[in-house]
């Protein structure tokens, strides 16, 4: 005879249950990320990475964000990385997990300048407010105001960029620096 | 020294061609630029990077298989 089910008593299980398995430690919410930007970040990173640490060093950080589109300032970078010194930037290396939220920090930033942005930066130096500067103006802007850079860099940005009379279409100019 | 421009501003200091090399808005829009200027010419080098690695690559495929070509008819004719 079938035992009587009691329907105060838990209902027995056919087989004892099985040992839960150890619970996996809580996970931190994930910060909010766009995937596309993940994959083609881990890829990137891998690419910089000469060491085969799965680090970069901090001084490879701009780049790296650059190649993944963005125009950081390197002051920007330098304030997300503390302030490094001149020692740490070539020495200290940081891992993925630790630069993801800095390429996020980039990425979402309040200043980021677009099309208008540089065409209205370069409108500063249009004193005749025709569309162009002079090359040789813009060459100094470039390397006496600002974030400095090198007279090869400004040779190697203006080639093609100035006309017959020594003037640069900043407009022209801003989409180049745009397309790539 | 003096000044004869009337809408010259004697505290910035102004180097050649008046670029005012203190003033922080011609600095913020000098940075903007620059870091733009960066961004597409780290991009652009990457590029022709790339590209340089592929050709290469391609070449050295295009040579191994002439390679093994040469070495099939070598063994083919002279063994």
């Amino acid at each position: 005879m079938a035992p009587k089910k009691d329907p105060k008593a838990p209902a027995k299980k056919a087989e004892p249950a099985p040992a839960p398995a150890p619970a996996p430690a809580p996970e931190p919410a994930p910060a909010p990320k766009a995937p596309a930007v993940d994959l083609s970040a881990i890829k990137a990173f891998g690419l910089f990475d000469r060491v085969g640490d799965n680090k970069v060093a901090y001084n490879q950080i701009a780049d790296i964000m650059r190649a993944l589109g963005q125009n950081p300032t390197n002051k920007e970078v330098n304030k997300l990385l503390g302030n490094p010194s001149a020692d740490d930037m070539a020495n200290k290396r940081v891992e993925f997990e630790g630069f993801l939220p800095m390429l996020q920090a980039i990425i979402n930033s309040p200043n980021k300048a677009g099309y208008e942005d540089y065409v209205e930066g370069l409108r500063v130096f249009d004193k005749e407010g025709n569309g162009t500067v002079m090359g040789a103006e813009l060459r100094i802007v470039l390397s006496t105001l600002g974030e400095k850079m090198t007279e090869a860099e400004i040779d190697a940005l203006m080639a093609g960029q100035e006309d017959e009379n020594g003037c640069v279409n900043y407009e022209a100019f801003v989409k180049h620096i745009m397309s790539v | 020294g003096c000044c004869q421009n009337s809408g010259c501003q004697p505290q910035k200091e102004k180097g050649i061609m008046n670029i005012p090399l203190d003033d922080p808005e011609a600095n913020r829009a000098a940075a903007k630029i620059q870091a733009g200027v960066r961004g597409h010419m780290t991009r652009k080098k990457l590029k022709l990077e790339d590209k340089d690695r592929e050709e290469r690559e391609r070449r050295n495929k295009r040579e191994r298989t002439e390679k093994s070509d040469d070495e099939i008819q070598h063994h083919f004719f002279h063994c």
